[in-house]
């Protein structure tokens, strides 16, 4: 088997999966998956982050099954269990995905930029500095993507708090009744859901990365649940604050209630909360990226810079084709779909194949 | 070689530095006010905008001058491009505190205006609405100098009157209770005279159109019935000892319960204080007692009629139909539509007298 043992000065502590995870998860979608649940759920909606915490956390605990080797990853597993080409198909196409949400995440964050401050900015202009900014990181080593994902924590934690606004001035009757949305539509609320979930199949990657791979599993599960906390404080209080009718029609809740907000140095803190959440917004595109110029260099003989450039490049010349807001939606629902097969129909189903050829192997060898 | 590294990055300084559009304080006109007007004739709105001046010399230090644009058109982006072919620097909404509606727009339905105004990102949410009894744009343009500007004016006095006289009522308020289902808005009416700029009600808004209007004397149960208040006074006339007395509420509380789904209670509970009592001894518990059950029951009077009016009127600032949507499962809003008209309100009031003014009635000594 193609182990990979990647450099010890690469190599972090497991405690670190909590910020990894955590930073992965919040990222665009804090700002605007209120509305999507909702949508689907009403203001039963809340109940869906509950659900998907628990079912990333049973994920995450199949993807600790999974890999069973220090110094396995998502590449020699395929290669094990599907041989070399379908293997390194399916790796490529993983390395695609993660590209895609790496471009994805960059972009509708520029959308809101031109939105709220420079509507004349030149979005190619400024989508290259950033992808700079996300090379730059990338080809750092991953000490460094972990080091600005652990910076990104403290940030999005600091801007979680400013939403108290909404529950001072909210009415906590919104989510009566409660139960009373169909449990279908609460379950067909994850699909949206789980775009702001998304992250841990990251974890596929970069095992070989964490020092003692076994004994992460605790910080993984913290990260995964302090997301979804997340994630349930803040759909309650927007819930709170906008009534089911009136949010629908806001397409960044978190961003409207920042505007109420009156501090005697911000007039306005939605400006103030734009710019920091840009840390989060690098922190999970580096992540991504990361990983997926991770999965070309295990299969190509290129170097990591190489793969690097020619990625960043290609993520500058997207914009060409995702150059407006309804093909960002579009491009947005394409990879909840995408990551909802990948966490909760792929990864369950590598775990019942590999177990079976194990087995397979196993009886083979006693015979 | 580093010398050469360096080059791209300083021609990135250059280059860069010019590519956004900068908004120079001293260059731009700041709105910090918008009244709005319809024109019935043309069917397009009439907006007049005023900005502060800033001292452009210290002799023209008068700080409550202000100058003022007016635009004509149909959507809220166009008004501010005329308002702009007016102005001599760029016109920038981001600080704006006061949105003024003018009386006939009241009517007419205030939604569309609106629409656009939340359309734009670099408005907040924490800004002041008003309804203008008259034209908008008089009082924008003729309202007298006062100690502040006049759009910093309006915002002091729809803010501090939100403590104490009508419950607050800001552009998120606004939207929340024109967007959601069983409730509607209210706004506060300001006038000017030759000397000031005062509020004189409330205006009671049937979706976004205003229909009628509560005098002031009727803020505080509106209050009272309407939200958990805080600080409010209400004059009280005492009939069967035949004179005013005025009642200070430190706090009040409120529920809303429902006995079945056609009967509801609001429940009071005020804590208070008797403010201006010279005349009345409040010696003994039985006399506390009585003029507790009578401004009670004054009030529920009160409420009762002012429930009522809500429900002639057919609209529902006091938000009984979301409190039932929050209550009945299977609530639908054309049925409760149909059933508001009819439903049963009891205000149930109920006034606690926690302490009274210091002074004593002379020649009277305590029973105690």
């Amino acid at each position: 088997m193609n182990l990979h043992k990647p450099d010890i000065t690469q190599i972090v502590s497991p405690f670190l999966l909590f910020f990894i995870i955590n930073a992965t998860q919040i990222g665009e979608g804090l700002l605007s998956f209120e509305r999507e649940i909702a949508d689907i759920a009403g203001y039963d909606a809340w109940i869906t982050t509950i659900i998907s915490g628990l079912l990333t956390t049973v994920v995450i605990v199949i993807i600790w099954k999974i890999i069973t080797d220090e110094q396995t990853d998502w590449i020699t597993i395929h290669h094990s269990i599907f041989g070399k080409i379908i293997g390194n198909c399916l790796t490529i196409l993983f390395g695609l995905y993660a590209l895609l949400v790496s471009i994805i995440v960059l972009i509708s964050y520029i959308e809101i930029i031109q939105i709220w401050f420079f509507p004349d900015m030149s979005i190619v202009l400024f989508l290259s500095l950033l992808f700079i900014l996300v090379l730059y990181i990338c080809l750092g080593g991953f000490r460094i993507v972990v080091g600005f994902a652990f910076f990104s924590f403290f940030i999005t934690s600091f801007l979680a708090v400013f939403k108290y606004k909404g529950f001072v001035d909210g009415n906590f009757s919104n989510i009566f009744p409660l139960f009373n949305t169909p449990i279908q539509d609460i379950i067909r609320a994850l699909e949206p859901m789980s775009f702001s979930f998304l992250g841990i199949e990251l974890i596929l990657i970069y095992a070989p990365f964490i020092k003692r791979f076994k004994s992460g599993l605790k910080w993984a599960i913290g990260g995964n649940l302090l997301s979804s906390f997340t994630y349930l404080m803040s759909a309650i209080i927007i819930f709170m604050y906008y009534n089911e009718q009136q949010i629908q029609t806001i397409s960044w809740p978190t961003l409207q209630l920042m505007k109420v907000i009156n501090l005697p140095i911000v007039e306005r803190f939605e400006y103030l909360g734009i710019s920091l959440h840009f840390i989060a917004i690098i922190a999970t595109s580096c992540l991504y990226f990361w990983s997926s110029i991770q999965c070309f260099q295990r299969i190509t003989p290129f170097k990591l810079r190489t793969i690097g450039i020619i990625f960043a490049l290609i993520g500058v010349f997207s914009v060409y084709f995702i150059n407006n807001f309804l093909i960002i939606d579009l491009v947005s629902h394409l990879i909840s779909r995408i990551g909802l097969i990948v966490l909760f129909a792929y990864i369950p189903l590598l775990f019942i194949i590999k177990k079976v050829i194990e087995g397979v192997k196993s009886k083979n060898a006693k015979n | 070689m580093q010398k050469i590294r360096l080059i791209p990055l300083v021609l990135s300084f250059i280059l860069l530095v010019g590519c956004i559009q900068t908004k120079v304080l001293d260059d731009i006109e700041l709105i910090m006010a918008i009244g709005y007007d319809w024109n019935a004739d043309n069917k397009t709105y009439t907006g007049t905008a005023i900005a502060p001046i800033f001292g452009a010399s210290e002799d023209n230090a008068d700080m409550g001058k202000n100058v003022q644009y007016t635009g004509e058109a149909k959507t809220f982006q166009e008004i501010n491009a005329r308002i702009q072919t007016q102005a001599p620097f760029t016109i920038e909404v981001g600080n704006l505190a006061d949105i003024l509606f003018g009386e006939a727009l009241a009517k007419e339905g205030v939604s569309d205006i609106l629409e656009g105004i939340n359309e734009d990102p670099s408005i907040g949410r924490d800004l002041n609405l008003a309804v203008v009894s008259g034209n908008a744009e008089d009082l924008l343009k003729n309202a007298p100098i006062l100690e502040l500007t006049l759009s910093r004016f309006i915002e002091k006095l729809i803010k501090n009157n939100n403590k104490n006289n009508i419950p607050r009522m800001n552009l998120h308020d606004f939207n929340y209770r024109l967007a959601g289902e069983g409730m509607d808005p209210f706004l506060p009416i300001i006038q000017y005279s030759n000397t000031s700029v005062d509020i004189i009600g409330l205006a009671l808004m049937k979706h976004d159109q205003f229909v009628d209007q509560l005098p002031i004397d009727q803020f505080f149960i509106f209050s009272l019935l309407y939200e958990d208040s805080k600080d409010h006074t209400y004059e009280f006339y005492w009939d069967e000892e035949k004179q005013a007395v005025s009642i200070g509420s430190i706090y009040s509380k409120h529920s809303i319960d429902w006995k079945s789904d056609n009967e509801v209670e609001i429940q009071v509970a005020i804590y208070g204080t008797l403010a201006e009592s010279n005349q009345i001894g409040m010696q003994s518990a039985t006399e506390k007692q009585r003029l507790e059950q009578a401004v009670s029951k004054d009030l529920e009077q009160k409420g009762k009629e002012l429930t009522k009016f809500l429900q002639q009127l057919d609209i529902d600032p006091l938000m009984i139909g979301d409190s039932a949507s929050n209550h009945f499962r299977d609530w639908d809003k054309e049925e409760w539509k149909k059933q508001y008209p009819k439903i049963t309100i009891t205000p149930n009031i109920d006034f606690n007298l926690e302490f009274s003014n210091i002074k004593k009635r002379p020649g009277q000594r305590s029973n105690y």
